[in-house]
């Protein structure tokens, strides 16, 4: 397996706080999801992941590369793909005029900006709406415009928080497909409390309580955790909550 | 007082409140440093654009729509809001001709700080935020390149004149009538009265604020 | 490439794309009052273009502080830390699309306003400086603002930058001028609009152009370097911020040194030096027999002006001693003296002032009249004196004032009524009479050897 991220013993803290403790992760092609329960260091996993954050420990490689080196962090920038929790935007921006800034900040060929955009518009299904400010958007076609934002430049690595809040149904059922489109070339780690999402179309699955990985697995394997007795209302919860009991 | 507190926070209430202290303090600084005839108009006139701007936007909402959508009148809470920060800032300059004693200062600062208030707050209702100081500005800008023989340069007018502190106090109304109107818009992004409704009605677009 | 897309969505979105119609509003409001005297000058309208940085420094200023903010504002910052782009070079683009709009409608409302004047004006060029230096000085306070939009970027910086920098521009460059605090007055001449001296005689003076441009492009470059420093962790990054903020201190120190030498006294509208070389021209004349001639650019004077003159000349045609010329001096300073400051170069030439602020001919006839009754039109007038020039100037039909009351501006006659009565009673002799009086009168009358019981 190739692997595209690889996490040693990773400890990141916030004052006295350790956010993350340890962990270790090798993540190969395919979609990845990242469960566990609020305030467990989901969002900060990914925050290191997407060179926000520094870790206090530990060894990162992301893309074949230490993210510590400034040359070498800016060319995983430059194939890296991020759409935090909290999207910030600029009101007055069109679709296409947000989509298109971000990739010029990644240092996309001049040429393949346009269409790049275009098509990043057009697989979120918001090309009939490529116009409008974004202060004119619902939630769930901001959301949308930040998941184009993140896939403009056919990143290598996507790193997706929570990116199906606010979207229906039918949106999310395009957004597994886009994602399983885009696991297949390169690797999506998506942190999501979505356990359906989970289902639908990670590869692999780890799981995060208090900082720490607590499970490692494919989905199978954690409904395979599941007893009946255990809490949820479909078997991959199951094995979620039994999960979390047995280490708590 | 609980939702006073709450409100008065949301609004970023107690940096607005160091900065117009903080401007007082300033200007009584330049006021006793300065001693030519020209610093006075200049401090009288541009000084009271400042505390305004930052009363004037303090009147800024975090909340967007949220707000719009709870059943209690805010008409209250922004009254005691601006009208606390006016009095701080009015309160403020008085105490500053105590220290540094300029005779018919004070009173012309103050009265200039309501107009330009008020100004301000028209600015901020029409325009949104990032124009609102924009307005109180230019307007103190081309009072004082003017010969100051009109009313509408009433900034330059003595501190005994009726006339303007008519003005101001006139101005003062508009823009509080202005700013305590529940008019259904969110001031913060910056939208005409009225003019984003017909806008969206005649696109058939749903606004999402 | 990538750059120039990303300047063009910034300049689409820029908040100073709005502010750009106020700036050129309010230019023409400033100017049009200038723009609609009977006279226009090109030395004079070549500054007021320059001075509608009063209101845009500020509005740039502020703009730019505004749109630092604008990350951190709408939340942005973590999702653009994840891009590769370099900071500095997308702070000097926004940079650039904020002040570009102030820049270009500070630049139009200049071309209008010299538009204007190359319809209007009679004699002379454009002086370009004082709008080049008014350019860089916008580019230097969009700068300014958003350094400190990125320093302090809270919602509340903009105005306050805004509005110090408008203090700071009048601050520096008219109350330095006057020894506050004892700081050298050369240090108003870093204003952009700092009070110069304008005129047909001797141009825009002093030439502060170059030195305030080497001033403007270093401190704009110094604030570009440190905005770029902001960022720099490394060493290597640190020796390269340190030499990119040498470079342009260096150029700005160039700028300064230039402006050490200009004298704080030269730094006016009113000043004037005897080292400035006046402008050769050749006058435009008008009028029998007394001619009156003026200065090209004054030529829209002379239909109002020639008439009053001959008015007032007609009736001392032909009288020994009488004034044969009349012709206007540079406009000069009334507590200095210079080569032509009220003094005439003939004792038969009449030297006017003429300012384009009051009827274009109304001191110059103050100036005429005194010329024509005294060979010192300067000095105090006895009153014969006092009262043949009352008398011509009601002739000339200029109102008087025989109140008696104190002078409040030498050159603005204000009679007794014994002044006007005598006057009045002169005014009242035929033509004839006062004709033969003048021929043998009229020199003793400018001697001031005539005392008031002399007059018919």
């Amino acid at each position: 397996m190739t692997v595209l991220v690889q996490l040693t013993d990773i400890t990141r803290r916030f004052g006295l706080t350790e956010a993350l403790k340890e962990v270790s992760l090798m993540v190969g092609p395919g979609v990845f999801g990242l469960l566990g329960p609020n305030g467990a260091g989901k969002t900060t996993l990914l925050r290191v992941l997407a060179t926000v954050l520094e870790p206090d420990e530990g060894r990162l490689r992301l893309l074949g590369r230490d993210p510590a080196d400034r040359e070498a962090r800016r060319e995983i920038r430059r194939r890296l793909g991020y759409l935090p929790q909290s999207l910030g935007f600029y009101p007055d921006f069109t679709v296409f005029e947000f989509v298109e800034y971000f990739a010029l900040l990644k240092e996309m060929a001049p040429e393949q900006v346009r269409p790049a955009v275009v098509r990043a518009i057009e697989r979120v299904g918001l090309d009939d709406r490529a116009r409008a400010q974004l202060k004119t958007l619902s939630g769930g076609m901001l959301r949308r415009v930040g998941i184009a934002q993140a896939i403009v430049n056919d990143p290598a690595l996507l790193l997706l928080d929570e990116p199906t809040a606010g979207l229906d149904p039918e949106q999310r059922v395009q957004f597994r497909a886009l994602l399983r489109e885009i696991g297949a070339q390169g690797t999506v780690i998506v942190s999501t409390h979505l356990v359906e999402d989970v289902a639908a179309v990670c590869s692999d699955v780890a799981l995060i309580d208090r900082g720490r990985i607590v499970f490692r697995g494919t989905p199978a394997e954690l409904v395979a955790h599941g007893a009946d007795e255990a809490v949820g209302d479909t078997p991959l919860e199951k094995g979620y909550t039994a999960v979390l009991a047995g280490v708590r | 007082m609980r939702p006073l507190w709450l409100y008065l926070r949301s609004r970023s209430s107690r940096q607005a409140l160091l900065r117009i202290l903080a401007l007082a303090a300033l200007t009584w600084l330049l006021l006793w440093l300065g001693e030519e005839s020209v610093f006075v108009p200049l401090l009288q006139t541009m000084m009271p654009v400042a505390v305004a701007s930052v009363i004037g936007l303090s009147a800024d909402s975090p909340f967007a729509e949220l707000e719009e959508t709870t059943s209690r009148s805010r008409v209250l809470l922004r009254l005691a809001h601006l009208g606390g920060l006016l009095l701080v800032a009015a309160v403020a300059l008085r105490l500053g001709d105590f220290v540094v004693p300029q005779p018919g200062s004070w009173p012309a600062l103050v009265r200039n700080t309501l107009g330009y208030t008020g100004l301000t707050l028209v600015a901020w209702r029409l325009f949104g935020a990032p124009y609102s100081w924009v307005l109180p500005l230019l307007y103190a800008s081309l009072v004082f390149a003017s010969s100051g023989a009109h009313l509408w340069a009433w900034p330059l007018y003595e501190p005994g004149e009726q006339e303007a502190l008519m003005a101001a106090l006139a101005l003062l109304g508009v823009g509080m009538a202005c700013a305590l109107s529940p008019v259904p818009f969110a001031p913060a992004q910056g939208r005409m009265v009225g003019a984003r409704i017909a806008l969206n009605r005649r696109s058939g677009r749903q606004s999402n604020r | 490439m990538n750059g120039l897309r990303l300047f063009r969505i910034e300049a689409r979105r820029s908040v100073a794309l709005w502010l750009a119609p106020l700036v050129i509003g309010a230019a023409w409001l400033l100017a049009r009052n200038d723009l609609a005297l009977g006279v226009i000058l090109w030395p004079h309208n070549s500054v007021l273009a320059r001075d509608s940085v009063f209101f845009a420094g500020p509005l740039a200023a502020g703009a730019g502080a505004w749109m630092a903010g604008r990350d951190r504002r709408h939340g942005m910052g973590e999702l653009l830390f994840t891009t590769p782009h370099v900071r500095p070079v997308r702070d000097a683009l926004i940079w650039l699309a904020t002040g570009l709009w102030i820049v270009a409608a500070y630049l139009l409302a200049g071309v209008i306003i010299l538009g204007f004047t190359a319809l209007r004006a009679s004699w002379g060029e454009p002086v370009l400086w004082p709008l080049a230096t008014g350019f860089l000085a916008l580019l230097t306070c969009a700068a300014l603002g958003y350094l400190l939009g990125r320093t302090f970027s809270s919602r509340f910086t903009a105005p306050l930058v805004a509005v110090g920098v408008f203090l700071v521009q009048i601050g520096v460059g008219h109350i330095l001028l006057s020894n506050w605090l004892g700081m050298p007055g050369w240090l108003a001449a870093l204003s952009p609009i700092v009070p110069v001296h304008s005129s047909v005689w001797y141009g825009v003076r002093p030439n502060i152009g170059p030195g305030q441009s080497l001033f403007f492009l270093g401190l704009t470059g110094l604030i570009l370097a440190l905005l770029a420093a902001h960022d720099v962790r490394d060493a290597r990054g640190r020796v390269a911020g340190a030499g990119a903020i040498l470079l342009p201190a260096a150029v700005m120190l160039a700028g300064v040194g230039l402006l050490r030498d200009v004298p704080a006294v030269s730094l006016s509208e009113t000043s004037w030096s005897p080292r400035w070389s006046m402008i050769p021209y050749e006058p435009v004349c008008d009028g029998e027999p007394v001619a009156v001639c003026v200065h090209p650019a004054y030529r829209a004077v002379l239909p109002d002006l020639v008439p009053a003159v001959e008015s007032m000349t007609e009736p001392l045609a032909g009288a020994s001693g009488a004034p044969r010329r009349v012709e206007q001096a540079p406009e000069m300073p009334l507590n200095l003296t210079g080569p032509l400051a009220g003094e005439s170069s003939a004792p038969q030439v009449i030297p006017i002032r003429i300012s384009t602020y009051t009827w274009a001919g109304f001191n110059a006839t103050y100036d005429v009249a005194a010329g024509l009754v005294s060979e010192q039109p300067d000095s105090r007038l006895n009153d014969a004196q006092a009262a043949i020039k009352a008398w011509l100037l009601r002739r000339a039909g200029v109102e008087i004032d025989c109140s008696g009351r104190a002078q409040v501006l030498v050159g603005r006659s204000v009679f007794t009524a014994e002044q006007c009565a005598a006057a009045a009673r002169f005014a009242e002799l035929d033509g004839e009479v006062q004709r033969r009086w003048f021929e043998t009168q009229l020199p003793a009358l400018r001697k001031g050897q005539l005392g008031p019981e002399l007059l018919p």
